[in-house]
């Protein structure tokens, strides 16, 4: 191996691990096989195979298909072969998403799937989600996928899985204890506990627009209905806390943090009303696409579409000050996202496969050729969110 | 660049020997053969606890690890394809499992130390037995896992990248990231 002597050394080293004993294998191996010896022995008894014609035809052709590989010039397999086992020299060109701050990861959706992306630019597939969303700790993530609508662990693991007869969207886990998850089956709003049981149906007749959860007290969520209405409800009892109906159909709700505050953005203007429903702030926002509320609960970032292109705005919602354009220019925007300290704001900027990062004093820090980082002709990833300090 | 032992013909011939082995014990297991079964849980045994014990830095935890991998792939045993190799679907579940587990302890720790003094934490990792896992301790639980299934295991990146589940290139800089860690740590030791 090249390079300097220690990395030649922890590279030596690391190749007798093999050789190492790791402290208690032998014991655990006994007790552990009788656990899985009686798991073994519980398990359902196995279904037989029918063999069919089909499968024998199958079988013939893997064999062709085995026998014409094994005949044609070695060269390319044994070149492939060689560039496996060659390529463990990692590269060291840094990737795209090194450049994201350390304080939380980014839940990307591409076209394949949900992604995890870690500060120090690492990526780790989830699940194949069409959309999906955080936790609030960050331990899982919620997503669907045609019918189904699965919570998995950053890595893929799935945890619970709920199979609803019609497509499901917009999922929506509840702040604090995350006890709660809902989401769209066709128009029907439901919710389902945290550990994928005691699914029920809250209401028809809702728009498609992610649900909000209202922090603190009580399983309370806010929805649109598929009227333009807004209707805030106990998840588990049904029973209606307020309703109202906007001047313009919402299409995107958030509440605060401290639960104070609902911000409803529709197609031309923010609203904002306080916890019982009533209309705290109105503005006219011509354009309004999509909406990340700051952690503090006192400003909301919004994309808007306009005759000069895209921009986002920062929002305040509690004074009438003006909103202040944080990006200009932009062309199509796939989520915007604030950072979990409320300092950066992400926006997926498709149009120039650009991931930018907004600081302090509006700098504006691109992450180029994202897309190249999920692998050759990868789909642009959007920005889902931005979630929570991890130890590693 | 690293140089890996050429596979000669026989080495060659004797995996290939020991492939239709495992397919034969595999079949035997999935047609409710228990001495089938331990015979794959004895060969397998080690690399999965001890791949669970580099990520989890912790022997009863990477008994749980390795442990549920096997129930897992127990009860998954009918619906999985003989033509594949079994261990590659064993560790795959045993690293997931364990890098899983050890983010879950890093956040309950972080959360405990934040809310409650006196709430019981996990137990401290336990004492290591020489520098290199003293070293091996300095890293993240996905720096382990990369390390564990190239050094531990003999996967290479590409087969790494398809495991996990993760770019081929993603692979790469953990494991050069991890290598250059080490050999810093390694380094500071030696002075």
């Amino acid at each position: 191996m090249k390079g300097s002597p220690s990395l030649r050394d922890a590279d030596h080293r690391l190749r007798r691990l093999p050789d190492r004993p790791a402290p208690g294998e032998a014991e655990a191996a006994d007790r552990a096989w009788r656990v899985v010896e009686a798991a073994y022995a519980e398990r359902p008894p196995r279904t037989p195979r029918r063999r069919t014609a089909l499968r024998l035809a199958l079988a013939a052709a893997i064999v062709a298909v085995a026998l014409a590989a094994a005949l044609t010039p070695a060269g390319a397999k044994v070149g492939d072969w060689i560039e496996q086992r060659l390529a463990s020299d990692a590269d060291t060109a840094a990737p795209a998403f090194a450049g994201l701050p350390e304080g939380g990861r980014v839940l990307a959706i591409g076209g394949d799937g949900a992604w995890v992306v870690y500060p120090d630019g690492d990526l780790q597939r989830v699940g194949g989600f069409s959309e999906a969303g955080w936790s609030p700790r960050g331990l899982h993530v919620v997503g669907v996928r045609g019918r189904r609508l699965e919570a998995a662990t950053p890595t893929g693991t799935v945890k619970w899985t709920v199979t609803r007869p019609r497509d499901v969207h917009r999922p929506a886990w509840s702040p604090e204890d995350g006890f709660r998850v809902a989401y769209l089956e066709g128009r029907t709003l439901r919710v389902v506990a945290g550990d994928g049981t005691r699914d029920h149906r809250v209401r028809r007749r809702a728009a498609l627009v992610v649900p909000a959860w209202r922090p603190r007290g009580g399983y309370v969520l806010t929805y649109a209905r598929a009227g333009g209405q807004i209707e805030t409800v106990n998840a588990d009892t049904g029973r209606r806390v307020w309703a109202r109906r906007p001047a313009e159909r919402p299409t995107a709700l958030a509440w605060t943090p401290d639960g104070t505050r609902l911000v409803a953005l529709s197609a031309d203007r923010l609203s904002v009303y306080d916890r019982e429903g009533r209309p705290v702030l109105d503005r006219p926002l011509s354009g309004a696409r999509a909406l990340a509320l700051h952690p503090s609960g006192r400003r909301a970032a919004v994309v808007v579409a306009g005759r000069g292109g895209t921009r986002v705005l920062t929002v305040p919602l509690s004074a009438r000050r003006p909103a202040a354009p944080v990006v200009t220019g932009l062309g199509r925007v796939q989520g915007i996202a604030w950072s979990p300290d409320g300092r950066r704001l992400l926006v997926a900027s498709r149009d120039t496969d650009q991931w930018l990062l907004v600081g302090r004093g509006r700098r504006v820090r691109p992450l180029s050729g994202v897309s190249g980082e999920f692998g050759a002709g990868a789909a642009f990833p959007g920005v889902a969110g931005w979630c929570c300090p991890l130890t590693r | 660049m690293v140089t890996l032992p050429a596979a000669s013909g026989v080495a060659t011939r004797f995996a290939a020997a020991s492939r239709l082995r495992e397919r034969r014990l595999v079949r035997e297991a999935q047609r409710g053969s228990a001495e089938a079964l331990e015979v794959l849980f004895r060969r397998h045994w080690t690399g999965a606890y001890r791949a669970a014990w580099v990520v989890m830095r912790d022997a009863a935890a990477a008994e749980d690890v390795a442990q549920e991998a096997f129930i897992a792939a127990v009860r998954a045993l009918d619906r999985f394809d003989r033509r594949r190799p079994f261990a590659p679907w064993l560790h795959r579940i045993v690293v997931n499992r364990a890098i899983d587990a050890a983010r879950s302890r890093a956040l309950r720790r972080e959360v405990d130390a934040a809310a409650a003094a006196d709430t019981p934490a996990d137990p401290p990792p336990e004492p290591l037995s020489d520098d290199l896992a003293a070293a091996l301790a300095e890293l993240g639980p996905e720096h382990r896992a990369v390390v564990a299934l190239r050094y531990l295991l003999g996967y290479t990146p590409g087969e790494i990248a398809s495991l996990l589940e993760l770019p081929r290139g993603t692979v790469n800089s953990r494991l050069r990231r991890a290598l250059d860690r080490l050999a810093t740590l390694l380094g500071e030791d030696e002075t």
